[in-house]
């Protein structure tokens, strides 16, 4: 099952790296829903420094699906039992990228997509300990 | 720059185990479905703080001293009949034994000759 959910995060990592760098994908519009598979994390403490690791380290979802319909980010929890969702309050692009805002439990997030390579970077910070998702996404 | 000093884990340790405590509510939250700012932000901090235990632990056991082996136990020279007889007289000439005993057991030295 684990071996199936890394084969898949590596098609949707392989699906983005397809995109040519230079010019800017199809569904990186605000349009197309989209599929994103974090890789990476760092987090940090304030005053006190930062840890950093793969994505899996620190248990996060294989997959998080932005629904631009529905305007929230969502994904199945660790035990795939029950859904988990962020809504969005803003969203906005750029020649360059795409940008979706949201709050949850007062930590403000910032979701930016490279709309050229579906480079994907979360920043979360607000709370007791800021972080930055590293990951790409590809849309559905 | 990531910290992996002493001091930075332990205050590291003290911060999270502060922020755990402060951050029940949204770790609560999380299981009514909050993603980002609930089991997102639960799941990378439970992480931090495991880490930081277990770095601590590895710190502290990398810092004790490695046991010493135990002192050998090397047995008794063995001693030469006369060193025997030697023995023995002075044990007579401290009374710690009997005229008896000193003659059954100088008797039993000559006789290991």
């Amino acid at each position: 099952m684990r071996f199936r959910l890394e084969l898949r995060k590596a098609a949707v990592v392989a699906a983005a790296a397809l995109v040519s760098p230079g010019a800017l994908a199809a569904g990186f519009d605000g349009k197309s829903n989209l599929v994103c598979a974090a890789t990476d994390v760092v987090a940090c403490a304030e005053r006190l420094g930062c840890m950093e690791d793969r994505a899996s380290t620190f248990e996060l979802p294989d997959f998080m699906y932005v629904d631009f319909k529905g305007k929230v980010v969502h994904a199945r929890s660790a035990d795939a039992k029950s859904k988990v969702e962020s809504a969005f309050r803003s969203l906005d692009t750029s020649e360059r990228s795409l940008v979706i805002q949201g709050i949850e439990n007062h930590q403000g997030w910032t979701l930016s997509v490279d709309r050229g390579s579906g480079r994907m970077t979360t920043s979360v910070s607000g709370g007791p300990v800021s972080y930055m998702i590293f990951g790409v996404c590809t849309a559905i | 720059m990531i910290h992996s000093s002493k001091a930075f884990r332990g205050a590291l340790m003290a911060a999270l185990s502060v922020a755990g405590v402060a951050w029940q509510g949204p770790a609560l939250a999380s299981d009514a479905g909050a993603f980002i700012g609930g089991m997102v932000t639960s799941n990378i901090l439970r992480n931090m703080e495991r880490r930081t235990q277990a770095e601590e632990a590895q710190a502290y056991y990398a810092s004790r001293p490695a046991p010493q082996p135990a002192p050998r136990q090397t047995a008794p020279a063995k001693l030469t009949p006369e060193q025997k007889l030697q023995q023995l007289d002075k044990l007579a000439a401290g009374g710690y034994i009997t005229p008896e005993e000193y003659k059954s057991r100088k008797q039993a030295i000559l006789d290991g000759m």
